[in-house]
């Protein structure tokens, strides 16, 4: 009965930590996806295909490389299509970018895909961090997206998408320290509204200045390769995934159009030859329903803001070009 | 009252539940504490009843050390060996070996050395029975990452009868040391790795925070793990002496290290400094005697040579504190400015010491260390560090961390002060606790550092 009567307070104690716990908990499920993050972009990309994307539309994809590179504006003026939306998110990887992409109830034109050079070797995974950020904002994954991703082996997540909203609060929790680091930083960056980020569809630059040297080298020495790349390997599951994305747009009706981004010319040591296997590799593939258009060395050093990220002039080229290649096609046709 | 008559049984449970915990991270390691057990409790009772006690006492150290070098200190010395080898233009025909460092070996080995020396002075007799000398060494709330026992300390509470002890300071403690560890150290620990594992990438500022980062962190990693296990044996009714008294306030190397994981540097001093002479023997031999201490207290840390000059830095500035004998000057000063300047002079020599322990390349470390002293007032921060790399939640965190370490200096430790204050303050905070816990619980949970030594 002592121990009992001893331990009454820290039991006490404890028992507040769990409430606070639980309090947390309740406000995370309930404030959590009303924050604006950097994230945020997901809520309204995945509401933007599910309600709003009109039939007819070109939308594009793809990472930061994408929303620095694509200007969705200039690419309606110069090509024959009426609307066009630039949809790329922060890190939007393939397998992100098919949770989208199967998530459009429309029929668009164009799908139009852009893949950083520099990852066409490599696999990749839907983290954690991105499942969750997708389930917060109400992704349920559809039959399409399952099938597709236990076929290419990446079904390590597919019970990370059957998360209890508790778990999930809980595991979104790090939004918050994300929008306290974001708010900083807009004291910093006057460009940098969270407000554009999330809601700008037609072309949300991530970076509207060039960094300066000494920021932008040590950056260029980090993301060369140590020793010099000349032979260029496409990832497997990667070509099967492509295949899938271009089966499910031309049942859309959709033309699927996979564009591989520039390399910074400054990251010399990705050579020639490597330059010259990406464009054997693309003229070699032959899909009936998926065009292939390799930008890898559109670019010159001075498009570039950083390492990778275009600057506005290297968008205006990229967008340019693009346009141009689909309007020729869709004369052809 | 829950008061068991025989303490044996007790202690059986409690040993097995060590070892079963001891056996969660390896389970072949238990085999090397089993043998450690079975062999020093066999020495020390000779020590204890021999007449050669200096040669039982003299094999016994021999044989730990030579235990603790193979498993700790064997790679680090064949890779030494193959790079000379290779300066030379050989190249040997064996391959590497990799052998794994049982964990806590480096705090049980110094225990038992510690066991059998207090033995032999006659400052403690041996332990009453194996199940009393197996708990000394394998109790587990310090098993793993000290605090480093004393024998005559723990093995005078092995034959109290205990009882659980449940109490609110060991609660507090314990919640002291999860939000140390979880919410301050870990969180940390994202951006200071995010830095010091590429520190040419960043301006003077962004290291200058990474090294604040990691001094923070291995702060609140360390002595967050030594709250937890003197608040669990606190809840077994056990006592574990203090490991950290804020460190961060010393105003000199002294009195430093009389904060700074008190039970190693308390070893180090009665059984190495002391021993060696200590400063008994004129000047120049008590440098040596510090320079010695300190090198081998590095490299106890790790089989690594930016640990022996962490060490070596140590040892320097001791050196040079004695030798201006700027101890006993601080003393007299009551300036509360040259106060601070002492302390932010020596605090900023602790932190550029950080970077010796935390890089182990060492070019690396040499451009961190140039950025770190000459700044280059290079302030745009503003596209650095994203996501969970934050810079600026960072900082807070940091803020919160100086404000309550502030405060718990002024008030000699928070949980001593909320367990004071009324039941309405108390409440709230622990709700506040509880709900730092869940929206601050780190993505990624660190494992301590301190395990690895």
């Amino acid at each position: 009965m002592t121990i009992l009567k001893k331990a009454t307070k820290p039991l006490f104690l404890l028992s507040l930590i769990c409430m606070g716990g639980i309090a947390a908990a309740i406000i995370s499920i309930l404030w959590l996806p009303k924050i604006p993050s950097d994230f945020s972009r997901t809520q309204t990309l995945l509401s933007f295909v599910k309600n709003q994307a009109p039939s007819g539309s070109t939308l594009v994809f793809g990472n930061s490389v994408t929303m620095d590179g694509v200007n969705a504006k200039l690419f309606i003026k110069n090509s024959c299509t009426k609307t066009c939306f630039n949809l790329s998110s922060p890190g939007q990887n393939q397998l992100e970018s098919l949770l989208l992409i199967s998530s459009i109830a429309s029929k668009p034109q164009n799908i139009i895909h852009v893949y950083s050079a520099t990852d066409l070797g490599r696999q990749d995974f839907l983290s954690k961090q991105v499942i969750n950020n997708f389930l917060l904002y109400g992704y349920k994954l559809n039959d399409f997206a399952k099938e597709t991703l236990l076929k290419t082996n990446n079904a390590t997540g597919i019970s990370d998408f059957e998360t209890n909203k508790l778990t999930l609060a809980f595991n979104c929790r790090w939004l918050l320290s994300n929008y306290i680091n974001t708010n900083f930083r807009k004291l910093l960056r006057n460009d940098l509204t969270l407000d554009h980020l999330a809601s700008e569809l037609y072309y949300p630059r991530n970076y509207t200045s060039k960094f300066p040297e000494n920021q932008r080298m040590p950056l260029i020495r980090q993301f060369n390769p140590k020793t010099t790349v000349s032979n260029f390997v496409f990832d497997s599951t990667k070509l099967v995934l492509i295949q899938k994305i271009g089966d499910f747009a031309s049942k859309k009706g959709a033309k699927y159009v996979v564009v591989i981004a520039p390399i910074n010319p400054e990251l010399d040591n990705y050579k020639k030859e490597y330059f010259e296997g990406i464009d054997t590799f693309c003229k070699k593939q032959s899909f009936p329903n998926i065009q292939i258009i390799n930008f890898s060395d559109l670019l010159t050093k001075d498009d570039f803001v950083d390492h990778i990220h275009p600057s506005e002039s290297g968008a205006n080229k990229i967008t340019n070009e693009l346009a141009k290649i689909l309007n020729e096609c869709s004369f052809k046709q | 009252m829950l008061v068991v008559k025989s303490n044996t049984p007790k202690k059986a449970w409690l040993l097995i539940f060590s070892y079963g915990f001891y056996m969660f991270w390896n389970p072949a390691f238990i085999v090397l504490l089993l043998l450690a057990t079975g062999f020093n409790f066999y020495i020390g009772n000779q020590i204890a009843n021999s007449e050669k006690k200096k040669t039982w006492l003299t094999f016994s150290i021999v044989v730990n050390l030579l235990v603790l070098a193979y498993f700790k200190y064997f790679n680090f010395l064949e890779d030494n060996l193959l790079f000379i080898l290779r300066q030379f233009g050989q190249e040997p025909s064996w391959t590497a070996t990799h052998i794994f460092l049982p964990i806590g070996i480096s705090f049980y080995t110094f225990e038992v050395i510690s066991y059998n020396i207090d033995i032999y002075r006659g400052e403690t007799k041996p332990a009453q029975n194996l199940i009393d000398f197996a708990l000394f060494l394998a109790f587990f709330p310090r098993l793993v990452a000290g605090p480093i026992l004393r024998p005559a300390d723990f093995l005078a509470q092995l034959k109290e009868k205990k009882e659980l002890d449940f109490d609110q300071k060991h609660v507090l403690l314990f919640a002291k040391g999860l939000f140390k560890k979880m919410i301050i150290a870990d969180n940390l620990s994202f951006f200071s790795d995010f830095v010091l594992n590429n520190p040419e990438s960043y301006p003077s500022l962004v290291i200058w925070m990474g090294v604040l980062c990691f001094t923070v962190q291995i702060y609140c990693d360390f002595s967050g793990y030594s709250d937890m296990a003197i608040a669990i044996a606190g809840f077994l009714g056990y006592h574990f002496p203090l490991n950290f008294n804020r460190p961060y306030f010393a105003i000199s190397p002294a009195e430093f290290w009389t904060k700074w994981h008190i039970s190693l540097s308390s070893w180090l001093r009665d059984y190495l400094y002391i021993p060696l002479g200590g400063n008994r023997n004129g000047s120049f031999n008590t440098y040596r005697n510090l320079m010695l201490t300190m090198l081998i207290g590095g490299l106890w840390h790790g089989a690594s040579w930016n640990f022996v000059v962490w060490g070596g830095l140590h040892g320097f500035i001791q050196v040079v504190y004695r030798y201006f004998s700027i101890d006993k000057k601080l003393k007299s000063i009551t300036n509360p400015f040259i106060i601070f300047a002492a302390w932010f002079f020596f605090q900023y020599f602790v932190w550029l010491t950080w970077i010796t322990f935390r890089i182990t390349d060492f070019g690396k470390m040499m451009i961190a260390i140039k950025k770190f002293i000459f700044f280059d007032f290079n302030f745009q921060i503003e596209n650095m560090g994203l996501g969970k790399m934050s810079c600026f939640s960072t900082a807070l965190i940091l803020i919160v961390f100086v404000v309550l370490h502030l405060i718990s200096n002024k008030v000699s430790g928070v949980e001593n002060y909320l367990s004071k204050q009324k039941t309405w303050i108390l409440a709230s905070c622990m709700i506040v606790l509880g709900m730092s816990y869940f929206f601050l619980w780190p993505l990624k949970e660190a494992p301590f550092i301190y395990f690895q030594f």
